[in-house]
């Protein structure tokens, strides 16, 4: 069980809650909440150790893309990238 | 194109991994101890998509291989009749199937445990979840919903948290999240995952 937490100041807040996602082999849950502050947190927690840089990518990419401020929290079962990403705009699909 | 399917287990010679030069070290030892690979989902123009397994989660090598590798296969639903009910994956594995059963469905093991019974190798621990397929060729929503609560009482008796992907040919859905009623679900496709509209 690895933990991992990137964080970036700014950004839009989110207005909602949303949960997707499931707790499945190579799938994720996505919680996303309106944030404390303005700046996004993403609090990743997976059961595969030693992807820390492909999650910094990743996690990167979409604040990169989507420059919001939330809360999100990750439990992760072994997603690929492809499907962390696709989670991630789900869950944004539904809190903004 | 091949005849094979995602979770398909296919015997190799273990030699083959001599092949992959980018291969980490226990991708050899594991193929030594048991010389299985399991089908990806992944479309691979010029042979078969696999993945080797290794102890832990995080040791999972993508290969592909070419059909004359292949020296014998084993299907999930080959799996069902080799399942002896030992061990906690083997009791859960058989109170889910006699779930299923009662409501008209088949589900085949894949995961590690799937892996333990073609390969006769250990590939599971004490907290490994049991996964599951279902072919879901035709499948009415309220089974799937007993189902589903037959599979949720064996993991508060048995404590092994059970997984179910629900397939559509190579498109795999976890039923936890078809039945959760999203507006939208995400498949596993062997295109990379996609949005699909949720089943009502």
């Amino acid at each position: 069980m690895q933990r991992i937490v990137v964080e970036r100041s700014g950004g839009v807040p989110v207005t909602k809650r949303a949960h997707v996602g499931a707790v499945a082999s190579g799938n994720l849950e996505v919680l996303c909440e309106p944030p404390a502050e303005a700046r996004a947190t993403i609090v990743v927690s997976t059961s595969v150790d030693g992807f820390e840089p492909v999650w910094r990518a990743t996690l990167e990419r979409f604040l990169e893309r989507y420059p919001i401020a939330a809360a999100i929290e990750i439990n992760d079962f072994g997603a690929t990238p492809a499907m962390v990403s696709l989670r991630l705009e789900q869950a944004l699909e539904l809190a903004r | 194109m091949n005849a094979y399917r995602v979770h398909d287990l296919l015997q190799i010679d273990p030699a083959v991994a001599g092949q992959w030069s980018d291969a980490p070290s226990w991708v050899g030892c594991a193929l030594e101890r048991a010389p299985w690979v399991v089908v990806r989902r992944t479309v691979a123009p010029n042979g078969i998509a696999v993945g080797v397994r290794g102890s832990g989660r995080g040791r999972r090598y993508a290969a592909v291989i070419a059909p004359q590798d292949v020296r014998d296969v084993r299907v999930p639903e080959d799996l069902i009749a080799r399942a002896d009910g030992a061990g906690r994956l083997g009791r859960a594995f058989g109170a889910c199937s006699t779930g299923a059963r009662a409501h008209g469905l088949t589900v085949a093991p894949i995961g590690a445990y799937g892996f333990a019974l073609a390969s006769g190798s250990p590939a599971t621990h004490a907290r490994s979840d049991l996964d599951l397929l279902l072919r879901a060729e035709t499948f009415a929503l309220e089974s799937l919903r007993a189902f589903a609560a037959a599979c949720a009482s064996v993991t508060s008796r048995l404590g092994v948290a059970i997984d179910v992907e629900l397939a559509f040919g190579a498109n795999g859905l976890a039923l936890a999240e078809v039945l959760a009623g999203g507006a939208a679900v995400v498949a596993k496709t062997p295109h990379g995952p996609k949005f699909v509209a949720c089943l009502k």
